[in-house]
């Protein structure tokens, strides 16, 4: 009987972690950004300091940012932990020796989410901005 | 500190990096979690200067932005939690707090979110990471549960060795 014993706690906290991973999908469900099904139209403004800004309008029917814009191959970059990391849009690489990174906002306010989590909607208006230092 | 030590303690901060990068493609699969408890219940207090040198190189690497601050606390909570359970022994248990440790990540990283932002930031970054975390628990309980045992029996080997030099 022992051995079983052993297992009694573990098993206990296995299945704690079980309510953990349904409660959190729960939350998911409940409060994750609200996205739009069907065709839309976004504009996306590229911003790189002492260039004429260049806005592209986009149509899709993704729900997220990231689509459209790898659809339209603005964007190149790799997949990291929050998605894709924004490394080059439309074919201007950020320099990492000078400290150089692609910002998003939306309308300008800085978008909590990665792009493959941002969700869009029809008439958004987003902007990809080439910024220097962390 | 001696030399051997501070050897030791670049070499496995260095490890821990490259573990880090070589799996960065696969979102929130990673090593580092399974590697400090294991630094942990052997190097014992080496492993926060170990883990320090891991965080100063991904910050040289990926920039030193808001979330390089996570990082600062992030992984020494686990080398405590580590400590805690120091005498726990199975690897199903070591499983089970990695996978603890996995889920609750987002959570943990979105602090410095919520202090520059309120709940609204804090609260929507760590929604919005759910999926990953829960991803990144059940690789973790994975991960562990396969690699603990053989990791440790070869690291507690080179640490016999390493104490004798």
């Amino acid at each position: 009987m022992k051995p079983t014993n052993k297992l009694v706690k573990p098993l206990i906290a296995l299945g704690v972690l079980v309510l953990i991973i349904l409660a959190m999908f729960f939350i998911y469900q409940q409060y994750k950004p609200e996205t739009t099904k069907g065709a839309k139209k976004i504009i996306v403004e590229v911003v790189i300091p002492d260039q004429k800004n260049k806005e592209i309008t986009l149509h899709t029917d993704g729900e997220f940012l990231g689509k459209p814009l790898e659809e339209e191959k603005l964007i190149k970059g790799t997949k990291g932990d929050f998605g894709l990391f924004i490394q080059e849009v439309d074919g201007h690489k950020a320099n990492d020796t000078k400290k150089e990174w692609w910002c998003v906002t939306k309308d300008g306010a800085e978008v909590n989410t990665g792009i493959d989590s941002t969700p869009i909607k029809d008439g958004d208006h987003f902007e990809l901005t080439l910024k220097t230092g962390y | 500190m001696k030399a051997k030590a501070i050897v030791l303690i670049g070499m496995m901060g260095a490890l821990l990096f490259t573990v880090q990068v070589a799996l960065y493609f696969l979102p929130n699969v990673e090593l580092v979690t399974l590697l400090i408890i294991l630094f942990t219940l052997i190097f014992k207090k080496k492993t926060l200067f170990i883990i320090y040198v891991f965080v100063l190189l991904e910050g040289l690497l990926y920039g030193f932005g808001l979330w390089w601050f996570g990082y600062l606390y992030v992984w020494t909570i686990l080398y405590f939690i580590t400590v805690l359970l120091k005498k726990v022994a199975s690897p199903l248990s070591w499983a089970i707090t990695s996978a603890g440790f996995g889920l609750s990540f987002g959570a943990l990283f979105s602090i410095p979110y919520f202090i520059t932002g309120g709940i609204a930031l804090g609260g929507s970054y760590w929604i919005s990471g759910i999926p990953f975390d829960i991803i990144h628990g059940i690789s973790n309980f994975v991960l562990m549960l396969v690699l603990y045992k053989p990791l440790f029996i070869i690291l507690n080997k080179l640490n016999i060795h390493y104490e004798r030099m």
